[in-house]
């Protein structure tokens, strides 16, 4: 499949702090990419770059084949952005901030009213946007983001401060944007969400790519010797390698259970360090 | 390209109709205090009143109107996200300068009305009062796109309403001052208002004003380009 964005080589500094460090990757038209790192890993830096809102140092970005340096107002007309770059007018009403988008797009207003049902915003469509809540606020701003159904769709920690029923909904929305055909940059702490929704990923630490490819693919990569825990009457319990589990076992033994290994147990194996939270 | 433009004058007013606090400073306030002035005073009727509403009506309803409009934007990030939605730069400069210059412009051509001014030539005096309303958008929207907070913006606004209002008055006091005056930014203005019937838009003062026109219009476009990238 053709690449809509492909990065090679970026990189970037802030005042001698590396930002980004020779980033090479290509994400196919249609996919669900998940770009996951800590706070500070580059995560926000390269969506900046892929929307000319920043030049990179060196390497080159391009999205839909052209530099990101060069993109026109006609293209960004085709990107859909929830990030820390973008807000909206507090002062106005939550259907109002929408209708400008829809009007500006060219989206019937139903559609809108639609969307704000989805995502159980339409009871607060006339409050002003200023006195949303932090999660209802995410919400605008993703229907924002969406309500253009847009070729390319960048969705910076697009669950965060939503409550599991929500991130829910909101996952259903971007597989159904999926089988349309968008393309989705996910950026994400939530290790749970990449692995269902990616098609792939990519692991950022300190401005490198550490990893790169399908969940599975690099679940099963690092996971050669399958690990199994062992629990014991007495309520001990041990952790012992699959092919050694028959010399463990015993009468005492009460219950086995397979460990899986987690891409954050990935992370932290490859970088040495901690998945904090954004 | 025209729905473009005419989505972002729908998204102006609905701003405005939920932000009537500007509409109320920037417009309203000039036209009452110096309408209800005009009812009693004395100085009705006299050039230098109608001098001391218009100064009033650049610095406010052109000036301020436009720099807290855009301040507000640059900080709450709406000016990237109109950007990043595909906005183009002349119609986001055009939109965003729309209704202060609507506003101002038809203000001060109203004036001179109810303050019982005769105006002796209209050409004149309407080539003078826009070209002295677009300097006064251009200038205060450089200050709001280059400024970092809407406090700083306030702050250097402020400083060229307070200029705009004592420079003509110190014309009288000296000749060096009279030349400052005239080449300012409010100069043609100012030496319109001193001249009236005899003024030309071939002085060196409406020269002036245009050039201050013309800078202020490269320094906002200048300062546009530089707002819409990350980390400034």
């Amino acid at each position: 499949m053709q690449s809509i964005i492909s990065i090679s080589n970026l990189s970037k500094s802030f005042h001698h702090k590396v930002a980004l460090d020779q980033v090479t990757l290509a994400i196919s038209e249609g996919e669900v990419f998940g770009f996951l790192g800590p706070s500070g890993a580059g995560k926000t830096t390269t969506i900046n770059i892929l929307t000319g809102q920043m030049k990179p140092d060196n390497g080159t970005a391009m999205i839909f084949g052209k530099n990101c340096q060069q993109i026109l107002p006609d293209d960004l007309r085709q990107i859909g952005i929830m990030s820390d770059s973008v807000g909206f007018y507090e002062k106005m009403t939550v259907m109002d901030n929408l209708t400008f988008f829809a009007k500006f797009h060219g989206v019937e207003q139903a559609e809108v009213e639609q969307l704000l049902k989805k995502l159980d915003l339409y009871d607060a469509r006339k409050s002003k946007a200023e006195k949303l809540s932090t999660g209802m606020k995410q919400r605008l701003l993703l229907i924002r983001a969406i309500l253009h159904r847009p070729k390319i769709l960048f969705l910076d920690e697009p669950t965060s401060g939503l409550d599991p029923s929500l991130s829910r909904k909101v996952h259903e929305m971007l597989m159904g944007l999926k089988e349309e055909g968008t393309t989705i940059f996910l950026t994400t702490h939530d290790m749970e969400e990449a692995t269902k929704l990616c098609d792939r990923i990519a692991l950022l630490h300190k401005g490198k790519l550490v990893e790169y490819g399908r969940p599975q693919e690099i679940i099963q990569k690092h996971s050669q010797e399958e690990m199994v825990e062992l629990t014991y009457d007495n309520g001990r319990k041990r952790i012992v390698a699959k092919s050694e589990l028959s010399e463990y076992l015993s009468q005492h033994v009460t219950s086995i259970h397979t460990l899986t290994t987690s891409l954050e147990d990935i992370f932290i194996k490859l970088t040495g360090e901690q998945f904090n939270v954004k | 390209m025209l729905n473009d433009f005419r989505s972002l004058i729908w998204l102006r007013t609905r701003y405005l109709l939920s932000a009537k606090a500007i509409l109320f400073v920037c417009v309203l306030t000039p036209i009452l205090d110096f309408y209800l002035l005009s009812l009693w005073g004395e100085a009705r009727e006299t050039v230098y009143f109608l001098n001391m509403a218009l100064s009033m009506v650049y610095s406010l309803t052109a000036g301020s109107f436009v720099s807290m409009i855009v301040s507000e934007e640059k900080e709450k990030k709406n000016l990237k996200t109109l950007r990043l939605s595909g906005v183009t730069d002349k119609d986001y400069l055009l939109s965003v300068v729309f209704f202060p210059i609507f506003f101002a412009s038809v203000t001060a051509l109203f004036f001179p009305f109810p303050f019982g001014t005769t105006i002796p030539n209209w050409g004149t005096y309407l080539a003078v009062v826009l070209t002295t309303v677009f300097t006064f958008v251009f200038l205060n929207l450089s200050i709001a796109l280059l400024c970092k907070t809407q406090q700083q913006t306030v702050a250097f606004s402020m400083f060229f309403v307070m200029l705009a209002s004592i420079l003509p008055a110190f014309v009288p006091a000296h000749q060096i001052v009279k030349q400052i005056a005239y080449h300012s930014f409010i100069g043609a203005n100012t030496d319109y208002m001193a001249t009236l019937g005899d003024y030309s838009l071939t002085s060196s003062s409406f020269l002036a004003q245009v050039s201050w026109l013309l800078l202020c219009l490269g320094l906002s476009i200048w300062a546009y380009r530089r707002a819409i990238i990350v980390g400034n």
